[in-house]
């Protein structure tokens, strides 16, 4: 280990023969500038304060949201049934099966006010006279209303078949089909509401992390012209290898947040049963990380050569604003067109195109309503455009860089070198 | 020792219509320290920044051992950009080590250089600081650091003594003086014309894009001005008047001091005297390079604005370039 113990004052010319370094000072490997270039990245980034808050806030945010979608619905309501009325009980939780989520339980009838007062019960069905009564507390739930009624119904009709001589169980299958039918109507409403949100979570998590991200890239190259370390740099590794290792640290330190967020959310989302992907776990992750890359290359990499041609923080907004629009332009357009119908063709054809796929193209996945062709020709439109955009990104990047004080003219930015 | 080892060979670099840098040439030669020193804009910022490959020449090149310089050479060179580069939010150490692995050395020799480093110009106490933290005159120290902790076979320094305190000032050039001892090209550029002449080999002077003298200050003082210091008590005000080449700088009570044009003889100067009465002081000075450079400056100053920029040769064009950042001002 010579260089270890060399004295500073000892030649330099030593250095050279510097043990342990593969190739030695004055080579390093393009892949070896890169990883350093996207280790320092990586460690800068995700050991400031902001990514540490961001996420905990992100957690925080699904903790609070998860918390008040348990509270809405906190597992099923328990509805006490009296002995008088236990005859109606298995026709109760035969109509309750379909029309919401309740747990009945026999109780005594002198007992019924206290558990309800006490919030044990959210209601006691019982029976006076042949007629079923309901208790609650305060105001009877429309649901279970609506169970006691049919189950009245039921047992009205089921007495008066019976009088009138016809079998009531073959005549109870056929009401029961029919109301197979009417109650189609609920779960599709209750899936309206779970795509919505399906959607808002899945672009809006893109969304959020495109910007994001793209924004914390667009200020470190912005910050590196600003010290000027970029000439430090620059003097040793080839700008293409800075703006490719700033890309993949930005983008690891992105998608880490982005897999323990979707994650989360995921674990919440089963946890509470609120919605139901269509996929298996893994896949989404793995269907979220793959377009938030190629996304995130695509945005990020035009966002850096953007920010590339000012100088100063100040002059960031001006030049990241158009490259923004990109972003911001299929966020809304994919909340607007897939909330209202998620099958238009001009949804279909515009979530196959590069800018907007990145967003538009994984809500349309985890509706479950893509088919695979349609998901490999947006994948290869997208790989495409990455291709070409970096090319030329890394051109502006590159013209730009070094060139500091006003802004660096567009066209002077695109100029072949 | 005399071996030109980094050679600047009619560089030339405009920014728009505005000629930054025009048939800048010079060498530098194994293990000497080479000042450069000009007015603001004059050319030396872009220069350095030419010969680390920061900015493409128009035209001319740049040859390291002989051979234009590539990307191979230049990674052996280290840099002290004229505004300092580091990221702010490093730490020292670790902003040491990254640099050092960049260049090529592996992790090991990144972290032994980068304490020896701190060690040496005395940032012990800073070392698990953030960059930003440090004041002006440490975080120079650091970007000091930076510049040497590859080891570099030359370095290119833009003003690294400024805003350093004394002591800094003293350690700054011994390591420079001790790289260059090492057989290490060092060329920084500086305003501190004392530093520069009290510590270099030669010195470059910079106007109006191209280097208008290079040479040890004794080099330069033979090439210009004379000065001579006379104390004749009894001479009247304008004794000298009249003598050809020769000029009256200043008048201290008895003593005049004289600046002789090339080819004034100064034994013509000694008989004026002498007539004038008893002379009891007749001193050959030699310029401090502040005045070597005023007078270069002032010399080449107006010529230089006129091929330059024709176009604002304006009223102004033509102000003695005493102060540097009058002048037409746009180099």
């Amino acid at each position: 280990m010579s260089t270890v113990t060399r004295a500073p004052g000892e030649a330099t010319g030593s250095a050279d023969d510097g043990p342990g370094a593969e190739d030695g000072p004055g080579a390093l490997s393009a892949r070896r500038a890169v990883g350093l270039v996207a280790r320092r990245e990586i460690s800068s980034r995700m050991r400031t304060k902001s990514f540490v808050m961001s996420t905990l806030g992100l957690l925080l945010g699904l903790g609070v949201y998860a918390l008040i979608i348990l509270a809405s619905d906190g597992g099923p309501a328990k509805v006490g049934v009296e002995r008088e009325a236990s005859a109606t009980r298995p026709v109760l939780a035969a109509v309750a099966e379909e029309a919401g989520d309740f747990a009945f339980v026999t109780v005594d009838g002198d007992r019924t006010d206290r558990l309800l007062r006490e919030g044990e019960l959210s209601a006691v069905i019982g029976r006076t006279g042949g007629q079923l009564t309901l208790s609650v507390e305060r105001e009877a739930d429309e649901d279970l209303l609506a169970v006691v009624r049919a189950a009245a119904a039921e047992e009205r009709t089921t007495r008066e078949l019976e009088r009138a001589g016809v079998d009531p169980v073959e005549f109870r299958e056929q009401v029961a089909s029919s109301t197979v039918k009417v109650d189609a109507l609920e779960p599709s409403e209750t899936s309206a509401a779970e795509q919505f949100a399906l959607i808002l979570t899945s672009t809006g998590l893109l969304y959020f992390f495109f910007v994001f991200y793209g924004i914390m890239l667009a200020q470190g190259v912005v910050e590196e012209k600003t010290s000027r370390v970029v000439e430090l740099l620059l003097s040793t590794i080839r700008p293409w290898q800075l703006l490719a290792g700033k890309l993949i640290g930005v983008a690891v330190a992105g998608l880490t947040q982005l897999v323990v967020l979707g994650g989360a959310a995921v674990a919440l989302a089963q946890g509470t049963g609120s919605i139901t992907l269509p996929t298996a776990v893994g896949g989404t992750l793995v269907t979220l990380g793959t377009w938030f890359l190629l996304g995130f290359f695509l945005f990020a990499a035009m966002l850096a050569a953007a920010a590339a041609r000012v100088s100063r923080q100040e002059d960031l907004q001006g030049v990241v604003q158009p490259v923004m629009l990109l972003i911001t332009a299929p966020f809304v357009l994919g909340i607007a067109l897939l909330s209202k119908n998620a099958h238009d063709p001009v949804i279909e054809w515009l979530s196959l195109v590069p800018p907007l796929s990145p967003i538009l193209m994984p809500a349309r996945m985890l509706l479950g309503i893509a088919p695979v062709w349609q998901i490999a020709l947006s994948l290869v439109l997208a790989a495409a455009a990455l291709a070409g955009m970096t090319r030329i990104a890394g051109r502006m990047y590159a013209n730009s860089v070094l060139r500091s004080g006003s802004r660096v003219p567009l066209a002077e930015a695109l100029r072949l070198r | 020792m005399a071996v030109p080892v980094l050679e600047v060979d009619g560089v030339r670099k405009s920014y728009g219509r505005r000629r930054a840098v025009d048939g800048m040439t010079f060498d530098i030669r194994a293990g000497e320290l080479f000042g450069f020193v000009g007015s603001n804009g004059a050319g030396k910022t872009t220069t350095m920044r030419i010969i680390l490959g920061v900015l493409t020449p128009d035209a001319g090149e740049v040859r390291w051992l002989g051979r234009p310089v590539d990307f191979a050479a230049r990674r052996q060179f280290g840099y002290m950009p004229e505004e300092r580069g580091l990221y702010p939010r490093m730490k020292v150490r670790e902003h040491l080590r990254y640099l050092g692995e960049l260049h090529g050395l592996s992790p090991a020799a990144a972290r032994a250089a980068a304490g020896r480093w701190i060690e040496r110009l005395e940032l012990s106490s800073y070392a698990s600081e953030e960059v930003q933290n440090l004041s002006l005159g440490n975080q120079q120290r650091v970007q000091l650091a930076a510049a040497l902790v590859h080891g570099p076979k030359a370095l290119v320094l833009d003003e690294p003594f400024s805003g350093l305190d004394p002591v800094a000032v003293d350690v700054m050039r011994d390591v420079l003086a001790e790289r260059a001892a090492d057989g290490v090209p060092v060329m920084f550029s500086s305003h501190q014309l004392s530093l520069v002449e009290r510590v270099c080999d030669r010195v470059g002077i910079v106007g109006g894009g191209r280097l208008i003298a290079c040479g040890s200050v004794e080099e330069l003082s033979e090439n210009a001005d004379r000065r001579l210091l006379v104390d004749a008590p009894e001479a009247g005000e304008d004794w000298a008047a009249g003598l050809a080449g020769v000029e009256v700088v200043s008048r201290e009570g008895t003593r005049t001091r004289l600046r002789l044009a090339k080819g004034a003889d100064d034994q013509r100067v000694l008989h004026a005297a002498l007539a004038t009465g008893p002379v009891s002081a007749f001193v050959s000075e030699h310029p401090p390079l502040t005045e070597l450079y005023r007078d270069l400056i002032t010399r080449t100053d107006a010529p230089g604005e006129d091929a330059g920029e024709t176009a604002h040769a304006g009223a102004p064009a033509r102000e003695p370039a005493g102060a540097p950042a009058g002048g037409g001002g746009e180099r």
